[in-house]
């Protein structure tokens, strides 16, 4: 008995304390006063820090540009690079092409930059670009929208003109996607001393999915970098993502959850940045699914979702709801509530009885013996989404399994088929026709449902013959409503992107497209 | 067995266990009476709430009372914690007891090869290779549990069956002729059972922390069902912001796996003959 009230004692104590944590922020202001000194203290040990720990949700798992994001991860810790990139602005800005020049409606002259070189010292030339988008074309289904209507020749050694498929398509931003990023396509990308890329950083050691190190490229065409050396690290957990940079355990943390705002608020040691993302939170539904053939249960998922609701519970408030998928696009604004303009479940329960999914007695939707069921696949952070989903989608009768993994395992279950429903986020920013083609069309690679509609098919064939900018935007309008009306996709908000950044880290620049931009070289350690 | 019973009332550490148990049982599986809220309905105007004499525990990101899901949450862990080690402790003993009985023999060999095996695999790699199977669910969790959990009772019932051989009351039952079948039930069980029962009334403490565990992992029970290790999951995102959060499932634990520990204490000191001399 004596034993267990030592334990039960020591318990108590262990709670109090942790209760105590809130109680003790109200004091934090005079702590902070006196932690001013140290830190400045600190500031000059950090000034000759040697390596930036970027701590990422997910690193690369493979070397190779054309596997599914690894190009994305590249391009990120700068090791990587396009033709073009796109600024913190949206402008479109030569990379490692120097200047891009329309010659007519079909055809763009781009020049290249003849200091430029890929880490094995050979040259970046008009045969080795055309060769590295020819192989990503190929081989990269994600680089399709982008690549699939551009055909390549060489002019002279350092120019190449581009052929488009439609008339004034916006080639530079086409080529500024991580998607295609040049690499030699002679070398081989099974190990770090054969892959061969451009950025200001080479990589010197890897382990897939854990662990990335890269040190400066001396050859480097551009501006040379004053971090000598990066170290990207997986830390799939959010939370401990953002405590390693509240610890000093790395400077930056991609993607930290928005429930560590308060965290952030109180640290002399991080902060959090963020950009207002372009791109947004969506539902996939796999239209093969029996339960998704009819139009109208699909609409009643929309109508019974709460937008509002799903963004103060799966992203803490930090968003706003849109309703069709393009939304998320600021030069699109009045998309934002063109369809479902509000939360309504009985509307979407007269379409499910319409659809003939009859209630049960417990509140259970069915259909010829079949009960009305979805698998709703969610990774990352989005698992308090996926919970608040499958609440809102039970008091309309229709039950939902919320899986939450890796996103290994969405790949896996969408190439088998065996996939009833996934949340994903995917970029709005850019062009429209690209875009849309690349989720809508039955061959786009982000149409992962298998949504093949004749009109929407239509309508993005006369998109690509429209110049005039306004029909174009109209027209792009148009499609967008149109397939949020028949809901093969169903939209939620855009996904909020929150960094942590120490306060050591000089030089940080929110972008709207943050995965693909953190490393610069006009990032340093140490007082500005 | 009536004596050692009346005994135990001289066991402290089996007395705190039995009553703390008690409590624990009438507040997890009186919880419809205890708490009448809902534990799976969301409510996003109640979030984060403090405790409050509404919600005594405070209530969690999605606004659901945490008291009433600690409590459903118990029934949940309990239940499956007693399910998986019953499956285990039957597989265990009739393995054990079969490989003790025909000791020396191929059938013998080959057990005892299959229970080395099993104790070399690490458990929670198998829970996640199932998982990666076959999904997550506390159903595959509990099969992967009562498949690798029997081997240990297996060990120790196989080594009491060897020992038991040794008797002049079981080698007169093989003279008189009696079964295979008879030679365990009436002879190998009733020595076997006392002392594997304690062996698994503590190996239920480390079973109910090895399925909070993998449930915190995201292994076991599935959203929106409460179950401890998945509520404390839950809590961490906003831990800092509202430590209470995860003062109800982390207390039940702490409370349920310390009774058990003290009841198996107490039962050892009663039911071992050994532990007494040491």
């Amino acid at each position: 008995m004596k034993r267990f009230g030592i334990i039960l004692a020591i318990f108590m104590v262990v709670v109090i304390v942790g209760c105590s944590v809130s109680s003790s922020k109200d004091n934090t202001n005079d702590d902070k006063k006196e932690n001013t000194n140290a830190t400045d203290d600190q500031q000059e040990e950090k000034s000759e820090q040697q390596e930036l720990i970027i701590a990422d949700q997910e690193i690369a798992a493979s070397l190779d540009p054309v596997e599914p994001l690894t190009s994305s991860y590249l391009r990120n810790i700068g090791a990587a690079e396009a033709l073009f990139k796109v600024n913190a602005k949206g402008e479109v800005e030569p990379s490692l092409a120097e200047s891009a020049e329309e010659i007519n409606d079909t055809t763009w002259e781009i020049n290249l930059r003849t200091e430029a070189s890929f880490w094995s010292g050979e040259a970046i030339d008009a045969d080795a670009v055309i060769a590295s988008l020819e192989r990503s074309k190929s081989l990269d289904l994600q680089a399709e929208p982008f690549l699939n209507e551009l055909s390549f020749t060489k002019v002279d050694d350092y120019t190449i003109q581009v052929e488009t498929e439609h008339a004034k398509q916006p080639v530079p931003l086409n080529l500024s996607y991580y998607q295609t990023v040049i690499h030699n396509a002679d070398k081989s990308y099974e190990d770090i001393d054969s892959m061969d890329l451009s950025g200001m950083y080479k990589v010197t050691s890897f382990s897939p999915a854990q662990k990335m190190e890269l040190e400066l490229n001396e050859n480097y065409w551009g501006e040379t970098p004053s971090i000598p050396k990066i170290v990207h690290e997986q830390i799939s957990d959010a939370q401990t993502r953002a405590l390693s940079v509240l610890s000093g355990s790395s400077d930056i943390a991609i993607k930290v959850p928005v429930t560590s705002l308060t965290q952030f608020a109180e640290s002399d040691e991080a902060e959090t940045i963020s950009a207002p993302p372009a791109n947004t939170q969506t539902i996939y539904l796999n239209l093969d699914q029996p339960q998704f053939e009819n139009e109208k249960v699909r609409q009643a998922l929309s109508w019974g979702l709460n937008r509002e609701e799903l963004v103060e519970l799966g992203a803490e408030g930090q968003s706003t709801p849109v309703t069709t998928w393009l939304a998320s696009n600021p030069t699109y604004e009045e998309a934002k509530n063109a369809v479902y303009p509000e939360y309504d479940p009985d509307k979407a329960e007269a379409l499910l009885d319409e659809a003939g999914w009859g209630k049960d007695a417990e509140g259970t939707r069915s259909k010829d013996g079949e009960t009305l069921t979805v698998k709703l696949m969610t990774w990352g952070d989005d698992q308090a989404l996926g919970e608040t989903i499958q609440n809102q989608w039970t008091q309309i009768g229709v039950q939902v399994e919320v899986q939450h993994g890796d996103y290994n395992l969405i790949q896996t279950a969408r190439e088998s088929g065996e996939w009833d429903a996934s949340i994903e986020a995917w970029s709005t920013f850019g062009d429209e026709h690209a875009l849309l083609t690349g989720q809508f069309s039955p061959d786009g690679s982000g149409n992962y449902g298998g949504y093949n509609d004749e009109q929407t098919n239509q309508l993005l064939d006369d998109l690509a013959e429209i110049t005039d900018p306004q029909a174009r935007r109209e027209l792009a309008l148009q499609i967008n409503e149109r397939v949020a009306e028949q809901a093969p996709v169903i939209s939620l908000y855009p996904r909020p992107q929150l960094t942590a950044v120490s306060t050591k880290l000089n030089g940080f620049e929110a972008h709207f497209r943050q995965f693909e931009h953190t490393v610069h070289a006009g990032l340093s350690f140490g007082t500005e | 067995m009536l004596k050692k019973i009346i005994n135990f009332k001289k066991s402290t550490s089996f007395i705190a266990g039995i009553i703390l148990l008690c409590i624990l049982f009438i507040l997890i599986f009186g919880a419809s009476i205890i708490s009448p809220l809902d534990p799976v309905e969301q409510n996003a105007a109640e979030r984060l709430q403090k405790p409050s004499l509404e919600h005594p525990l405070g209530t969690d990101r999605f606004g659901r009372d945490i008291l009433t899901r600690t409590l459903y949450g118990g029934q949940n862990t309990l239940i499956s914690s007693v399910v998986a080690l019953s499956v285990a402790l039957l597989i265990g003993l009739f393995v054990g007891l079969v490989a003790g009985l025909f000791h020396g023999t191929l059938l013998d060999a080959v057990l005892m090869r299959i229970i080395d095996v099993l104790l070399a695999f690490p458990f929670m790699v198998l829970a996640m290779i199932v998982a990666g199977l076959f999904g997550t669910s506390l159903f595959h969790l509990l099969i992967v549990v009562a498949a690798v959990w029997w081997v240990s009772f297996a060990r120790l019932a196989r080594s009491i069956a060897l020992q038991v051989k040794s008797e002049t009351s079981f080698a007169a039952a093989q003279i008189l002729g009696a079964s295979h079948l008879t030679l365990i039930l009436k002879e190998l069980l009733p020595k076997a059972a006392g002392p594997v029962l304690v062996f698994a009334t503590f190996e239920l403490g480390t079973l109910i922390l090895s399925i909070s565990a993998l449930s915190f992992l995201g292994l076991g029970s599935q959203p929106p069902s409460p179950e401890w290790g998945s509520m404390l999951a839950d809590g961490r995102d906003h831990f800092m912001q509202t430590p209470h959060i995860l003062l109800g499932p982390s207390l039940f634990v702490i409370l349920t796996v310390l009774a058990f520990n003290l009841i198996g204490e107490g039962l050892r000191d009663r039911l071992d003959p050994y532990e007494k001399f040491e």
